[in-house]
């Protein structure tokens, strides 16, 4: 039987794996349930690795997060005033025109106190679970010229002026590219890239052609050309522009608002899939023999290629109970013992 | 010189079709035809963005053409009220709205606000990021008929239920009516912490508020 890391890299490289990893997208629930903040652990590498590791060690699912890296605006904006004329200094709504774009700051990785910490947590991760696949979120140039822009202005851009958007995604994706390879090459097991503005929810499929598509094919050839495995979190409904986020060289989409068998069917034979149990309305408030049906049921409809990572449609919900997480472990286990013949 | 309801057409198309420096123009032009400000403009204005409505319904509009038809309306709404000599207000209601602490995500938020305002409600807009407690003070020091808070987050969805925990506490959960919203709520989670309901979307939260205080 493959190792948990061996395993997700034969999906991520599309050759399938005689096993169902189950890496539950826990990253609010551990740090909760240790009683911490966000800012907390994102300030402390110790506290992120305590809890990230705990709480898999408790709960039984497979592979943890390092954290989420957002240092590119905070390093490139932090300097500005948002559009309430506040420099608060995350970066975020403090580019609204050319001019402004001219003065964001060059992106220096070795400056970013974020992207040092980030590093020494995988460090950590990485010594007290060296068989454990370990990733990172990161977002793609797009979303980083959405949070330097403001959600607001972000979004009116798209339809009133696409070339500034345009333009600010391409000014950040040296930035992007740059922190990927770093992440990377600290020995993380994929890079996964979440896409809540640009779904179906937010914006249409010819906004998403005209705003996003030609920034993530390019950004991510160039990532994946360092030889990175990359997940592009298809956050909201995106059934009606898979076929563009195909092009984007996802070595698995992890998908939500959508049924497992149905992107399986389409696109199962060119990218691996990872998801799709509702994180509130089954992982949270569903009975366990419901997360089980569930979960067990996804792993039938994904993972009969070996090409199908068991997780939560998003981030699991600090209000989880226990016995659910522990259920859908269960599933992916009895799963595998029925499409690989494990015993 | 064009009629009323041509003018009238012009607003409700310059809102819908996302001309939001054209609507300004519009408005001057339906002053300048000496045509009764108070009368029925702003039926032109709150037209387009109730047909921007629908098309975001019918899933030809998203996020991004809702939020430059909102744009446009208000401009026009704006530049319309030069004309206008203070008057009280027409309300169905009175809402407080806020993205709940943690939470910075405040595009949905912003939606229900501006389609709520647009359906006749009186809104005050707490914000994003909103301490649970200015959530309670709010309710206890001001005359409030609905609560509406939203979290996109599964990390800050607790906060919600917290806020009604305290109404509860300081005796004010009787006061106020309670709606919740966000991407990750369900309906099974409104009922859970004791909200009176929970909409889908912007369109929906309006025509629930009115059911609300009875104005539906």
């Amino acid at each position: 039987m493959m190792g948990k890391r061996e395993a997700v890299k034969a999906i991520l490289e599309g050759k399938g794996a005689d096993r169902i990893p189950v890496i539950m997208n826990a990253f609010s629930l551990p740090v909760t349930r240790y009683g911490y903040t966000m800012p907390e652990v994102m300030a402390s590498p110790e506290k992120m690795t305590e809890c990230m590791v705990g709480t898999r060690r408790k709960l039984g699912y497979d592979g943890m997060c390092a954290g989420a890296y957002g240092g590119i605006s905070a390093m490139m904006g932090g300097h500005l005033p948002n559009s309430e004329g506040k420099i608060v200094g995350d970066g975020d709504d403090v580019v609204h025109s050319r001019e402004d774009i001219e003065k964001l700051r060059p992106y220096d990785p070795k400056k970013c106190p974020m992207l040092k910490n980030l590093l020494k947590t995988i460090e950590l991760m990485r010594k007290e679970e060296p068989d454990e696949p370990i990733y990172v979120i990161l977002h793609v140039p797009a979303a980083v010229a959405f949070t330097l822009m403001g959600a607001k202005p972000a979004f009116k851009a798209m339809v009133k002026n696409p070339e500034l958007f345009r333009a600010l995604s391409d000014h950040v994706e040296d930035a992007v590219v740059e922190s990927s390879k770093i992440l990377w090459d600290a020995g993380v097991d994929f890079l996964w890239f979440p896409m809540p503005n640009f779904g179906g929810y937010c914006i249409s499929r010819k906004t998403y052609e005209k705003c996003i598509s030609e920034s993530n094919i390019r950004a991510n050839k160039r990532i994946k050309d360092y030889g990175a495995n990359i997940v592009i979190h298809t956050c909201g409904p995106y059934d009606d522009r898979f076929d563009l986020v195909l092009k984007e060289s996802g070595d698995a989409w992890h998908i939500s608002d959508t049924q497992t068998k149905k992107v399986k069917d389409e696109y199962g034979d060119q990218v691996s899939l990872m998801g799709n149990i509702p994180c509130v309305s089954v992982l949270m408030e569903g009975t366990p023999e419901e997360v089980y049906k569930y979960a067990y049921q996804e792993c039938m409809d994904g993972a009969r290629d070996g090409r199908f990572i068991l997780s939560g449609d998003c981030d699991v919900s600090p209000m989880t109970p226990d016995e659910n997480v522990i259920e859908a472990v269960r599933a992916a286990k009895d799963a595998e013992k029925v499409l690989f013949g494990k015993k | 010189m064009q009629s009323k309801e041509e003018l009238l057409s012009r607003l409700s198309d310059c809102v819908c079709d996302m001309e939001d420096d054209e609507v300004v123009d519009v408005v001057k032009e339906y002053i300048v035809a000496g045509y009764d400000p108070q009368e029925d403009m702003l039926e032109g204005l709150v037209d387009g963005m109730k047909r921007a409505s629908v098309l975001y319904e019918e899933g030809e509009y998203f996020v991004p053409e809702l939020i430059v038809c909102s744009d446009a309306m208000y401009a026009g709404i704006e530049e319309f009220q030069k004309y206008l000599p203070d008057t009280e207000k027409q309300s169905i209601g009175k809402v407080a709205i806020g993205v709940v602490e943690g939470d910075t995500h405040d595009i949905g938020k912003n939606l229900v606000r501006i389609m709520l305002e647009t359906g006749g409600f009186d809104v005050y807009d707490l914000g994003r990021d909103v301490a649970l407690d200015t959530f309670v003070d709010y309710v206890r020091d001001n005359d409030v008929d609905i609560l509406c808070m939203s979290s996109l987050m599964t990390t800050t969805m607790p906060g919600m239920g917290k806020v009604i925990e305290k109404l509860k506490k300081a005796d004010l959960r009787d006061k106020v009516k309670i709606m919740v919203g966000g991407a990750p709520v369900s309906p099974a989670f409104a009922e859970k912490i004791g909200a009176d309901g929970y909409t889908r979307n912007a369109i929906e939260a309006v025509e629930f508020a009115k059911k609300l205080v009875g104005a539906a």
